[in-house]
């Protein structure tokens, strides 16, 4: 059931995208103008606020907020339900070409999105001409909902749903009933609800996630830190692996600041204390960011899907009062906003170093900032424990800002020992929103990125804010496949792995790689001792006193039985069974340990009676026994190794691989083994 | 001292620095003499050997405590000090030369 409320959840946000990329490819001219004006009023706003004049106004260019991006065509910042600004003009009925070409080619009913027109809800005459949004009066558009619904009725249309505070709907039509509408004078608009694919995965494609996986780099065993407003810990995307909590948060009633965490108090070290914010719009911005650096979804994955999260909530909320502190309008944000303060920041950092260790946590990510600094703001309180955390192995990945600055970005950004990022469109450009300057070290894509949000449900949201999540989810994908890789040598192979991108915006000079995962993880991938062989060819056959009973695929001898036919029968269906079509080593030409993979990846154990050990992969030691060094997880002997060195190079590859069964065939004295995940 | 902090200020403009202007300043709330206080991260500078002694740490927290600041915290295993203090007390932390960084406790948001 969970699953399928999931599914149901997701079908929803692609509907919902659908919508908001009809709106965007109508608007592009009316928007654009906004834009320039949105952008001079906060510049303006910006010279002449008092206290905050580096918050960036988080609307231009569609940043992170709770209104889905594409739809903000309106002058200010909106709430999401609050009809606040002019739809653009849509296209005329005549053009219904498309729809009515795919209609004619099936008898099965299609989903439409209708627009009303301005008559349709009492703003004047025209039939073309579509509903005003920014004048659009509740009543009016509920009486044009009623009369819809009335004529669905009439006509055995059964599918209507009005979307709530604007003049859209969505119906689902056959051939016959597309002419109804059309003849309904009631709209201005008629367009198929089409699917669109969830953009985290096509950004994924972009910065090859999909070659990471299949190299096993998905951020297993790691954890990544989000300090942001909260996680919702129970979305399906993370399927329980929100494991460590914090939250830091500030009364300061003289700002109108209140703390967030639960029971008002200023820190907490639980998981339950780590939840999403509430009182603003804002607060799903955390569940977005952890969804993407470590989402795990049936349609589409954040960047390391296997990676556990700790949740660190380090905002509090920013009520405005008539004659007090304005510090959210000062941030361009309606009131109450959410806000962090740099003592909350450093405490939830401190925080992540303190459970570095036992969470291996290998990234920090702050999607969060203000100000434009041109320089290195290297005097930042905020440095000390950013170094500290890098000297600890865990990099501290900062959002570069959304103030569409060439040569600026925000704070904590600018600190030279943070790993700084810019976002990119899916097509390797700068976007429009997104700060750059020489402080900046990578760029990822964070235009129109859909990851997960409050209620299992999930959105499309822009920002530099996405872009960060990306390389911190990157971070935790490349530590898993190189477990012994410093962490300034993976940021170096993200930093010359990727696409150069250079920002072509006006005034813009600066050139930064674009992460290339799947490159990067290529680069970093342990060169295994592997020999593959002819599945679809592989048989058991008796070669003859030698070698006896051998399994082969009719160029190599894989496993040799002797005289135990039952065996090497039983070997063979496993390999069938599993699909394995490679035997790797440990230390050929004796190996010391020999595993098989199935397209280079572990197989997982499936049901059926097998005889395999199961250990704990997470507390796997060495042991000095003699000369000799002792695989063990402190309960069972898994194996003996010759050297130290031997016995860390299984380590790494079973906490690779996943390994968590060694599995045989005959016991005692087996004749073949093999290793299973789960 | 509290001319020492204008100074700094005015000195911070000139040289056309870019960090966020201290949120904590224009939010202070009246200390209980009726000068206002605010929250502030100190940061305490290394010395010559290249770390922050816990008698550096002190040193500054008892000149902050001498000036009445309302509550200071040391985080423990770095060089950062969060205290809520006046101005003034922060003026006389400066004065004792032991600190690299002095920031009202800024403001960030979502990006």
């Amino acid at each position: 059931m969970p699953f399928l409320f999931g599914r149901m959840q997701r079908n929803s946000a692609l509907i919902c995208a659908s919508i908001l990329a009809i709106t965007s490819v109508i608007g592009v001219t009316a928007q654009a103008q906004e834009e320039d004006a949105q952008k001079k009023e906060q510049e303006e706003k910006a010279l002449r606020a008092p206290t905050l004049p580096g918050l960036e106004p988080a609307l231009q260019a569609a940043p992170a907020q709770g209104v889905a991006p594409r739809l903000q065509t309106v002058p200010k910042p909106g709430l999401p339900g609050v009809i606040s600004g002019p739809l653009p003009q849509l296209t005329p009925l005549p053009e219904l070409g498309p729809l009515e070409l795919k209609l004619q080619q099936t008898d099965l009913a299609v989903r439409v999105i209708v627009q009303y027109n301005r008559a349709a809800v009492g703003q004047g005459t025209s039939r073309i001409t579509a509903a005003d949004v920014a004048t659009l009066k509740a009543d009016k558009l509920q009486f044009a909902n009623d009369q819809t619904r009335a004529f669905m009725t009439q006509r055995n249309i059964g599918t209507f749903r009005p979307i709530p505070n604007l003049p859209l709907a969505t119906i689902e039509v056959t051939r016959s009933q597309l002419s109804a509408l059309a003849e309904s004078g009631q709209f201005a608009m008629i367009v198929e609800d089409k699917l669109s694919a969830p953009t985290l995965a096509s950004s994924g494609a972009v910065i090859g996630v999909a070659e990471a996986h299949a190299l096993q780099a998905r951020g297993a065993g790691t954890t990544v830190a989000i300090l942001d407003t909260g996680v919702e810990r129970t979305h399906p995307f993370f399927g329980g692996r929100v494991v460590e909590g914090a939250c830091y948060s500030s009364n300061v009633a003289a700002q109108g600041a209140a703390s967030v965490c639960p029971g008002g108090v200023t820190s907490a070290t639980t998981l339950a204390s780590s939840g999403p914010c509430t009182g603003s719009a804002s607060c799903d911005h955390g569940t977005h960011v952890a969804g993407i650096a470590a989402g795990d979804g049936g349609a589409f994955d954040g960047i390391a899907p296997l990676a556990n999260i700790m949740s660190v909530q380090v905002f509090s909320l920013f009520t405005d009062a008539v004659g007090g502190p304005q510090n959210c309008a000062n941030a361009s944000r309606p009131s109450p906003c959410v806000l962090t303060y740099d003592s909350d920041q450093i405490r939830g950092l401190q925080r992540v170093n303190a459970r570095r260790a036992a969470r291996n946590i290998v990234a920090a990510n702050m999607s969060l900032g203000g100000g434009n600094n041109a320089g290195a703001c290297d005097t930042d309180v905020r440095k000390p424990v950013i170094d500290q955390l890098l000297a600890n192995g865990v990099a501290t990945v900062i959002s570069s800002g959304n103030s569409s600055r060439v040569n600026a970005v925000g704070s904590p950004g600018c600190i030279s020992s943070a790993v700084t990022v810019g976002s990119t469109t899916d097509a390797d450009s700068v976007s429009s929103f997104s700060n750059m300057s020489a402080t900046v070290d990578l760029l990822a894509p964070g235009s129109g990125i859909t990851s997960s949000v409050l209620g299992g449900a999930f959105a499309s949201k822009n920002g530099t804010s996405m872009a960060a999540p990306q390389v911190t989810g990157a971070i935790a994908a490349l530590r898993s496949l190189a477990p012994d890789t410093p962490i300034n040598d993976i940021l170096a192979t993200l930093r010359t792995t990727g696409i150069n991108v250079t920002d072509s915006r006006p005034g813009g000079t600066i050139a930064r790689r674009r992460i290339d995962i799947g490159a990067a993880a290529e680069a970093l991938a342990p060169q295994e001792d592997c020999i593959g062989y002819n599945l679809s060819a592989v048989s058991l056959v008796d070669r003859g006193a030698t070698a006896g009973w051998t399994i082969t695929d009719g160029r190599t001898s894989m496993f040799a039985f002797g005289s135990k036919r039952a065996e090497g029968e039983a070997a063979l269906a496993i390999i069938r069974k599993y699909g394995f079509d490679r035997t790797c080593y440990i230390a050929r030409p004796q190996p010391t340990m020999t595993y098989l993979l199935a397209g280079g990846a572990a197989s997982n154990a499936a049901h059926g009676a097998e005889d395999c050990i199961s250990f704990n992969r997470n507390a796997l030691q060495l042991q000095p026994v003699g000369s000799q060094w002792r695989l063990t997880d402190g309960r069972s002997s898994i194996l003996m190794f010759p050297n130290n060195s031997e016995g860390q190079q299984a380590i790494d590859t079973i906490t690779r691989h996943r390994f968590n069964r060694q599995c045989y065939v005959g016991r005692p004295g087996p004749s073949f083994t093999y290793w299973l995940a789960q | 001292m509290l001319k020492h902090l204008l100074i700094i200020v005015v000195a911070a403009a000139l040289a056309g620095c870019t960090q966020p202007e201290p949120a904590g300043l224009a939010a202070d709330t009246a200390g209980d003499n009726g000068v206002q206080t605010g929250r502030y991260v100190l940061t305490v500078a290394e010395d010559e050997a290249g770390g922050v002694s816990s008698e550096r740490m002190q040193a500054v927290v008892k000149v902050l405590q001498s000036h009445d600041a309302k509550s200071v915290e040391v985080l423990e295993g770095l060089p950062t000090i969060i205290v809520t203090a006046t101005p003034g007390a922060i003026a006389a932390a400066e004065e004792t030369g032991l600190l690299l960084a002095v920031q009202a406790d800024g403001l960030s948001a979502p990006q």
